[in-house]
């Protein structure tokens, strides 16, 4: 390097220090925890941060080393104190001049006096961090990956004493960076403590060991909420998984995948996704049906989903599925007159230490829903909105669509969708079908009843005609039959109270009404004979018939008068009764017969 | 309605029945209907739904006329007391229920007629008896649909002593592996029975499925299917195949498998390939058609008995059998050391139904069967011809010009 470029590296280097002297701030005493026991690397670090300066801190910034960033999925800090329990802190991105990598900036809960001192927790997820090597295993090998990190936690400020404790998944450690003669114990490689390392201070850590845990990377969900105010809220994801570890090279023995218990031991064979405990009609299913291998499980507060591909996932397959399941909206939709709030999880578990490349959330709300307002948990780019058609709509129900890249399980947190929707709305879809119905129906009747035949039918016509006739004639004729039942129950009171007005009244009443009905009925046979049909005879023939059975029925009042009366005896009425009845009887069928007749 | 079926009855068939009786040429054609129906379904049995309507047509034919006469009956006699009733209310009652006696009384003329039949009893129990195999019908048929027609013959399903279903989803399995784990463009070989299955299940090209309308293409596949490795290579390379993809079900005991229908391959290869394949072949000299030690040598190494039971040798599926007992040919297999050269095993499904075969590409250089010549070297030790006199480099093997010399004349 030229003396020039020296020169300047120094400078600059003088004016960070100074720069980082300004906030006075200095890491005291630092425990780094690096997880490398799953497919993720968790990195935590326990600081005590002290300000050595006078002024009062407001703020501290967490840096990310420039070689992580692509992968960082998540970061988040916490205040640890004696007292209160985790207090999660703010984060702000911010950059500093100067510097590659990432930068936070934390709003502490109360500022930081000069001389004070304060215990914080730091966690950062990253994703894909850990890369295969050999990137291509037989299914008899072994998994072995790679992990390429910082000795130092990357800070800028100056950290007084720090150690790194790395936790590996199995014991098989190939090759490890040996700063400062790190202890390795089991599964633990214990490096430091290292003293006084200065701000952005990075030293490469390689680990090359075993890791056979299941590398499984969600490629690409899309996860679809259908929010119904009947009361259900549909849930479905639809996943693309992968397995991310080293390729599987050359064959794959199933006789070898089932006769040995470490054959393909970095291959998945199943996982447990975990849905809400009210879950309900749970499906899981693929392209070509529903997957026959999975198993479920209601548990106390959630309900446990066996999820279990197809076939097991080697390295480098791939494969795709959907699952869904119901929800009562009771559980997650609140509501205050028109104002409506959805509380959902905007990411949920699919399997643990989980790994989402590529999110889409689709929010379907009902039809009418409007000023809709969306409070995220983490920052998540929102695409236009769509509208969504299912049956019975008829604008669409507004969809809201986001998407986020490089999600785990800390994202796995709340959303909520504010938005209004006027009740009455929920009366449209019935009310549709109501209508519907009604003009189908409506339809019908008209068309039944309106003639829309081009030529007209003479023949069919007069029949028609015809038979309303004769069903009115049948219906007179009945009446009038009814008028006798009737005079004969006015015979048999008279019989008892003797009131010969009530008789009179009665028979009155038949000769008017029988005398209508009987001219109701010769007006009807005109208009048969008008219409030249041949019942005009036999309703003739009825008419002739019913004459004769008026004669019995004024008879029958007759003798009924003078038994009253005492003009005949009772023995000699009861006979002559007997007789006017059988004849009547006689008639009565006989017109009932000519009745069946027409 | 009835009024109309009797002034047909009356004009086709002027007797005194009063059952439902279609005319003469009706009856016979759904007589011949029914019976050449019943032939074809018995010739062959997808032909069972041109029987179906003419079933439900007589069987419609049976239940109205056996309902006809015996509710029919009933009701006759039912309801002359009903009339009683409601001649009484209506003496009670007065004005418009009269029309209702009016109406009713017209059977009234026709009581007399209905006397002869037969008791209450048997007419309740027959009718119970028609109603209650109607509703088993209803019942049955719901089962068949779901045992028969629902359930897809790509999902095996067996059941345990317990009750509880066992299935096996095997097809799928490796259809759907196939479909997400291969190249989009991949060309798969299988026998075309499976075509279709890999063609929608998978969403992969085939060489030949179940539209076969020659034997050429067919062939070709069962020629490959039939012959010995190398051979199979060849024809496979000139296929540009990718995959194999074979159904074995030596394990489960599927019967429906590759080598079951293995013989079919080798007809249909002989046919077109008579030169390369012969039938008789694959028989052992007794004219059986063997997998264990006994079978014919061709068969023991033609490539579907390689890919059917690659690894299968040592597979032992419980104590009682020996290493790789084929459960679907009840035999030891014949030939438990099998090598593949130019294959390898991409997929077998979870009970070994189908097994994915890939077929690898040529290598750049053939690996020399016979030992390499070594030359000792060792002894070999450079010595420079440079000399302090020549000082001169020369090129080794160079092409030296000799100089002759021109004949001449006087030479001669």
């Amino acid at each position: 390097m030229p003396p020039v470029g020296v020169f300047t590296c120094l400078i600059l280097f003088a004016a960070l220090a100074s720069k980082t002297a300004a906030d006075g701030l200095v890491n005291e005493d630092v425990k780094r925890t690096v997880d490398l026991s799953t497919h993720l690397a968790k990195i935590s670090a326990e600081i005590l941060l002290s300000n050595q300066g006078d002024a009062a801190v407001q703020s501290f910034t967490l840096a990310v080393e420039p070689d992580l960033t692509p992968h960082l999925a998540y970061i988040g800090a916490s205040v640890k104190g004696d007292e209160e329990e985790d207090g999660t802190l703010e984060l702000k991105q911010t950059s500093i001049h100067g510097q590659s990598g990432e930068f936070y900036k934390v709003q502490l809960p109360s500022s930081l006096a000069g001389g004070a001192k304060l215990r914080v927790k730091v966690d950062m997820v990253f994703s894909h961090v850990l890369s295969p090597f050999p990137s291509h295993i037989t299914q008899a090998e072994r998994q072995l990956v790679v992990f390429q990190g910082n000795h130092y936690l990357y800070s800028p400020y100056p950290t007084r004493s720090q150690t790194t404790r790395v936790r590996l998944a199995s014991k098989t450690v190939e090759s490890y960076t040996k700063l400062g003669n790190p202890s390795k114990s089991d599964e633990v490689i214990e490096y430091g403590p290292f003293r006084d390392v200065a701000p952005f201070s990075e030293d490469a850590m390689k680990i090359h060991y075993e890791n056979n845990s299941p590398f499984l990377t969600i490629s690409s969900i899309t996860r679809t909420i259908e929010v119904s105010h009947w009361g259900n809220i549909a849930v479905e994801e639809t996943i693309d998984l992968r397995h991310t570890g080293a390729y599987l090279k050359g064959p794959f023995s199933r006789y070898d995948y089932q006769r040995q218990s470490d054959s393909g031991i970095s291959s998945v064979k199943s996982f447990k996704t975990i849905l809400p405990a009210s879950a309900q009609d749970v499906y899981y299913r693929d392209e070509i049906g529903n997957i026959s291998t999975s198993h479920l499980q209601v548990l106390e507060d959630s309900v446990e989903v066996e999820v279990r591909p197809r076939f097991p996932l080697f390295g480098g397959w791939k494969t795709h599925y959907m699952i869904g399941y119901n929800l009562p909206s009771y559980e997650y939709l609140y509501t205050l007159g028109d104002q409506y709030a959805l509380k959902m999880r905007l990411v949920d578990h699919v399997f643990d230490d989980q790994v989402i490349d590529s999110l889409t959330v689709k929010l379907i709300l009902p039809e009418g829903a409007r000023n809709i307002h969306v409070e995220t948990p983490y920052p998540i780019y929102r695409l236009p909105d769509q509208l969504h058609y299912t049956y019975l709509d008829t604008f669409g129900r507004p969809v809201l669509v986001a998407t986020k890249n490089n999600l785990v399980e800390q994202h796995i947190q709340d959303v909520v969708v504010h938005y209004t929707f006027n009740k009455i709305l929920m009366l449209q879809e019935p009310l549709l079908v109501v209508g519907a119905f009604y003009i189908l129906f409506f339809t019908v009747i008209i068309y039944v009843r309106l003639d829309f035949a081009i030529t007209k039918d003479p023949a069919a016509e007069v029949r028609m005609k015809v038979a309303s006739i004769t069903e009115q004639v049948l219906t007179l004729v009945n009446k009038r039959l009814g008028l006798y039942r009737h005079m004969d129950e006015v015979v048999n009171r008279y019989k008892q109270s003797r009131d010969t007005g009530a008789l009179n009244n009665g028979r009155k009443t038949l000769e008017a009404e029988h005398r209508t009905f009987t001219n109701d009925i010769n007006s009807l046979q005109a208009r048969l004979k008008a219409e030249g049909s041949d019942l005009a005879d036999k309703v003739g023939e009825v008419q002739k018939l019913d004459g004769k059975v008026k004669e019995m029925v004024c008879r029958s009042c007759q003798e009924a008068e003078r038994l009253v009366a005492g003009k005949v005896k009772k023995e000699a009425y009861i006979e002559s009764e007997k007789t006017l009845a059988t004849k009547r009887q006689e008639l009565v069928s006989s017109i009932d017969s000519l009745l069946d007749a027409l | 309605m009835l009024r109309v079926v009797r002034t047909d009855t009356r004009i086709s068939h002027p007797g005194p029945s009063s059952l439902f009786c279609p005319p003469l040429m009706v009856i016979c054609a759904v007589a011949l209907y029914a019976i050449s129906a019943v032939y074809f379904a018995g010739v062959m049995v997808r032909l069972m739904l041109t029987l179906t309507p003419v079933v439900c047509m007589l069987s419609a034919v049976a239940f109205s006329s056996v309902f006809e006469h015996y509710l029919g009956d009933d009701m006759k006699r039912e309801i002359p007391p009903v009339e009683d009733s409601s001649d009484e209310d209506d003496r009670r009652n007065s004005g418009n229920l009269y029309d209702k006696a009016g109406k009713v009384r017209k059977h009234v003329s026709e009581q007399e007629k209905a006397e002869e039949g037969l008791g209450p009893n048997i007419k309740s129990i027959v009718t119970m008896l028609m109603l209650m195999l109607l509703m088993m019908f209803a019942v049955h048929c719901t089962w068949v649909t779901s045992n028969a027609y629902s359930s897809p013959s790509v999902v095996l399903a067996s059941y345990n002593q317990d009750g509880s279903r066992n299935i096996l989803d095997d097809f799928r399995e490796a259809y759907y592996w196939l479909r997400q784990n291969t190249d989009e463009h991949v060309r798969v070989m299988s026998w075309w029975d499976y075509g279709y299955q890999i063609a929608g299940m998978a969403n992969r090209t085939t060489l030949v499925d179940n539209n076969t309308w020659n034997n050429s293409h067919i062939a070709l596949v069962g020629k490959a299917m039939s012959s010995n490795e190398s051979a199979a290579y060849e024809i496979m390379r000139s296929l540009d195949v990718d995959y194999v993809l074979i159904i074995f079900g030596g394990v489960i005991g599927y019967s429906g498998d590759d080598i079951n229908k293995f013989l079919w391959m080798v007809r249909i290869a002989e046919g077109e390939h008579p030169k390369d394949i012969r039938e008789s072949d694959y028989f052992t000299p007794q004219g059986e058609f063997r997998v264990d030690k006994a079978g014919s040598p061709t068969l023991l190494n033609c490539l579907m008995y390689k890919m059917s039971y690659y690894r299968f040798g040592e597979m032992q599926l419980d104590f009682r059998t020996p290493p790789g007992f084929d459960r679907t040919r009840n035999a030891e297999i014949g030939n438990k050391d099998i090598k593949l050269k130019h294959l390898e095993e991409a997929f077998t499904s979870e009970h070994w139904l189908v097994r994915i075969y890939k077929v690898k590409k040529q290598e750049n250089r053939d690996p020399a069967e016979h030992q390499l010549r070594s030359t000792d070297t060792s002894r070999q030790k450079y010595t420079s011809k440079k000399t302090a006199k020549r000082k001169r480099g020369y090129i080794k093997n160079k092409l030296v010009l000799k100089k002759g010399k021109k004949a001449t004349k006087k030479s001669l």
